[in-house]
């Protein structure tokens, strides 16, 4: 990534002010699971979905499965993603909510 | 967070995800308030609605505030575009304002160091540079603009300073969709809507990757499939991407194939008798370019003569053009020539960035208009754009070097009269000679002005040249060393445009200003201010307002109206004048209300009516034409041209172009003759290049590179080559190699049968990494007619990192 830093007379961009705060928490996130036919046709992948702790499954309609991941980093949560998307029978992953500050040292 | 705000937030997150489940098929529209309603409410957090701020398809999310701070993002489900899903970039798009280097004070360069100053030293150096030499400063912008802002530059620009030298970044990505439109219906922007997604029976993208570029998008049509409906997805392209894994055909052709496809299935409608000979009767003329020197009206031609000359493109010849069989030719031919099933066309960079751009838009738009799959829903020729307001900005405001807004053009007496009395202008304040084009504007400002470079100062707002500009090191390094030129960037990051500004002011981004956004759909949408930016960054708008007023008060002439007051004067409700153009005077007053309203007037011409802003506030945005109701209320119009749908289509006409060309209500059905792409590959550069995005990375990254998870999802640009080329070349996987064309170099690891897999002789290559600029290597030749260059296919050669010749 470029940086003006190192041009600068004053370093004034390494002060990190209350708005400064890095984009990198660690989301909660409400997601929507598509499969290719009925959900009640992949057991097996409602199955291994299930098997990750950070997964909690919620209701399913049709070929839809609602689903919230909550995970401890975010390497972790890139890694769910990268998972749930490729599992056999989903055709789609889309986010329906995500709160995204968790980890923000100056919240209470 | 504590465990039990978490356990909230959770079961708040799992109503949002099941009530999208349980919304079900048709996943319903609701109504707006009901769409905030399920989402959690906590002390001190509050949720507003805002178009997301990448792609042209225009999600609607909720934005959670809290304590200043923007903490959550949900898909908005009152919103028709997204129904309440985002995809990977939207899902992110909060922590965009929150990178570690945002830019927040104004910093001038002084030899190779950068200096704070105060905004008034900033306002001010520009203010002067401006006033000794108005004719040689341009203004460079972007779909990024919100339509405020882009206005606010055009009556700075060309009313103001009489100077037309303004273009947009959308020259580079929709310009040929523009001008397609233009030849075919007289008029900018798609007919349809996004509803066609929804009702086709066959969709067929042309050089177009939905499924990561548009991904919500893409989702319409999956999710139909998944809920047992049958639809034809037919990919057209030069490589195999993310679309070609869920189309059922995958039509792999040569570069420039596509001006060949386009043309076989219109002589096989013709020759096959199948075309809509009743649709073509009543409402299509057919025209042909004029030998000598083209332009966009061209000229009349008999049905006869266009049959003459589609005669040749039989499925052999374009098979031998294309690279596509013929037989799959004729099964395009056979599916435009049913009338029992809707088709739609889908298309973005592939046919736009593309140096026959407009003759593939126009032809593209013929074959829907020769085969009568045009006008009802799911029966659509339409173009999408890449960024959130290149139609709301740039193809309606007209921020480009030859327009003025609501789809007028300098070039026209008329037109410019209209302005200047909307404007309160002196008459002939605008000038008609139109400005530089992109390609131009930077030839001008890198050309030494020795050398008749007659632009000295560019002022550029969000946007990065620096990076997407093709021929980099002609069009862009090439200000290097050249003392006299002058670069002012509005930024919020660091970028490779930054690298050589003189001047960086520190922007306001999304949701820390007011603003509204047109989509690909004709949508145009409203958000307020929701945080503050950071430091002393401030809207792009107010900086082009402080500019005026500072030539204002040196006593430029142009910033004063007929009756000498300032051309952005606005007044509060006992007369009194705001003084918006200093920043803690800005939000006094919403300034976005003001200039829209003005804006308003104009788009009436063209019949691109819209409502008053405050029916944006409340709406997750309407379609225009918006017409007023015998009863008050404000109507959007999904389908343009046809009655049904269309208010200003005559009645008992079923269908009607208004805006006709020829004047008569008929659209044009063009012919173009096939001719080659203009850089093909040789003995010393034997592979194509292509070049575009992908699904985690919005445009040059500047904004989504800062985002952790998306970077580390997508962390380097890579080139895509096919293993047995790689093999041929002894290259292995994630090997570093040399891409070189005859105008530059660029380093990347190679991946082979990655996500995308080219064939053979090609590669692709992804412009959103700063680090390797790919657009060193790309070619600047461009459409006649748009001026839109061409970023798909040029020639270039790969050389091994240890192969390379090291200069002596
Ligand atoms: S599809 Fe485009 S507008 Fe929608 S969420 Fe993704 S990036 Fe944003």
């Amino acid at each position: 990534m470029y940086t003006l830093g190192c041009m600068f007379v004053k370093p004034q961009f390494h002060r990190m002010s209350s708005l400064f705060r890095e984009a990198n928490a660690v989301p909660i996130s409400g997601l929507v699971v598509t499969f290719r036919s009925s959900v009640t046709e992949h057991v097996e992948t409602v199955e291994l979905l299930r098997d990750i702790p950070e997964i909690v499954i919620g209701d399913s309609v049709g070929s839809k499965l609602a689903i919230v991941v909550d995970s401890e980093t975010q390497r972790r949560d890139q890694e769910i993603w990268n998972t749930v998307q490729h599992l056999p029978g989903v055709i789609d992953l889309a986010v329906a909510m995500v709160v995204f500050d968790e980890n923000d040292p100056n919240r209470k | 967070m504590d465990s039990e705000r978490r356990s909230f937030l959770k079961s708040a997150a799992m109503v949002a995800a099941g009530s999208m489940v349980h919304s079900g098929a048709s996943l319903p529209v609701l109504q707006a308030d009901q769409g905030v309603g399920e989402l959690p409410v906590l002390d001190g957090l509050s949720w507003n609605k805002a178009p997301c701020r990448f792609c042209g398809t225009g999600c609607h999310v909720q934005v959670g505030v809290e304590n200043g701070r923007v903490v959550a993002i949900a898909g908005d489900k009152a919103a028709d575009v997204n129904k309440g899903l985002l995809c990977v970039k939207g899902y992110h798009v909060g922590g965009i304002l929150y990178g570690k280097d945002r830019l927040t004070r104004p910093l001038l360069r002084q030899q190779d160091k950068f200096v704070e100053i105060s905004w008034d030293e900033a306002i001010t150096i520009i203010a002067q540079r401006i006033f000794e030499s108005p004719k040689t400063f341009a203004f460079y912008g972007s779909g990024q603009w919100t339509i405020p802002e882009g206005f606010a530059v055009q009556k700075f620009m060309k009313g103001g300073l009489g100077n037309n030298h303004i273009d947009p970044n959308a020259r580079l990505c929709m310009a040929s969709a523009v001008t397609g439109f233009l030849a075919t219906y007289g008029v900018d922007e798609p007919a349809g809507c996004y509803q066609d997604l929804d009702e086709c029976d066959v969709l067929i993208t042309w050089g177009n990757n939905p499924a990561e570029m548009h991904p919500v998008l893409f989702s319409r049509v999956t999710d139909r499939r998944s809920r047992g409906e049958t639809v034809r997805i037919i990919d057209i392209g030069t490589r195999r991407t993310r679309t070609t894994d869920a189309a059922t055909d995958n039509l792999e052709m040569k570069p420039h194939g596509d001006v060949a496809i386009a043309l076989g299935i219109m002589h096989l409608l013709i020759q096959n008798n199948t075309y809509d000979k009743s649709f073509v009767e009543k409402h299509c003329n057919f025209r042909g370019a004029e030998a000598d020197k083209p332009t966009l009206q061209g000229e009349a031609i008999s049905e006869e003569e266009f049959r003459k000359r589609i005669a040749k493109y039989t499925p052999e010849y374009v098979e031998e053009l294309s690279g596509v069989a013929a037989a799959k030719i004729r099964m395009l031919g056979e599916l435009f020539g049913k009338r029992d099933i809707r088709i739609t066309s889908l298309w973005c960079m592939g046919m736009n960035q593309h140096t026959m751009g407009t003759a593939i838009n126009s032809l593209v738009h013929g074959v829907h208009l020769l085969s009568g799959h045009f006008g009802r829903p799911g029966d659509a020729p339409t173009s999408l754009t890449g960024q959130p307001s290149a139609c709301g900005t740039v193809r309606e405001v007209g921020t480009l070097a030859h327009a003025l807004p609501g789809g007028r053009v300098v070039t026209k007496p008329e037109h410019r009269q209209h302005c200047e009395e909307f404007w309160n202008l002196r008459a002939g304040s605008i000038s008609e000679v139109p400005g530089y084009h992109t390609v131009q504007m930077f030839e001008q400002f890198t050309k030494p002005t020795a050398e008749g470079g007659d632009i000295t100062t560019m002022f550029v707002q969000v946007t990065n040249p620096g990076q997407t500009l093709p021929n980099l090191n002609a069009l862009f390094n090439g200000k290097k060393g050249l003392d006299d030129k002058f670069l002012i960037v509005s930024e919020v990051y660091p970028t490779a445009t930054t690298q050589l500004a003189d001047l960086i002011l520190p922007a306001a981004l999304w949701v820390e200003k007011n603003g509204m956004f047109g989509n690909s759909e004709r949508r145009t949408q409203q958000w307020f201010k929701m945080v503050s930016p950071p430091g002393e960054a401030r809207d792009d708008c107010w900086m082009t307002i402080a500019i005026a007023h500072k030539l204002f008060e040196m006593g430029h002439q142009g910033m004063k109206d007929k009756d000498g007051n300032f051309i952005f004067s606005v007044k509060d409700a006992d007369g009194k004048e705001i003084p918006i153009w200093q920043f803690e005077h800005y939000y006094d007053t919403n300034v976005d209300r003001h200039l829209f309203e003005e804006y308003r007037l104009f788009s009436t011409m063209k019949h691109k009516n819209l409502a008053p802003y405050d029916e944006y506030v409340k709406a997750r945005g309407l379609r225009w034409p918006v017409v007023q109701q015998n009863d008050g209320s404000w109507r959007e119009t999904r389908y343009r041209f046809s009655e049904f749908d269309d208010p200003f289509v005559s009645k008992g006409q079923e269908f009607e172009f208004y805006h006709s060309s020829s004047n008569d209500g008929r659209a044009q059905i063009w012919f173009h003759d096939y001719a080659p792409p203009p850089e093909v590959p040789d003995e010393d550069y034997p592979m194509w290049l292509c070049t575009g995005r992908v699904l985690e990375h919005w445009h040059t990254g500047t904004l989504t590179r800062r985002l952790a998870p998306l970077n580390r999802a997508m962390p380097t640009a890579y080139v895509e080559m096919h293993a047995e080329d790689a093999k041929a070349a002894n290259i292995r996987q994630g090997e570093k190699v040399v891409i070189e064309s005859r105008r530059g170099t660029c380093e990347l690891p190679v991946w082979i049968d990655g996500r995308g897999r080219p064939p053979r002789g090609t590669l692709f290559v992804p412009f959103f990494d700063e680090t390797k600029l790919i657009n060193n290597c790309t070619l600047d030749a461009h459409d006649p007619f748009s001026k839109q260059p061409d970023y798909k296919k040029c020639a270039v050669r790969v050389v091994k990192k240890s192969e390379v010749k090291v200069p002596s």
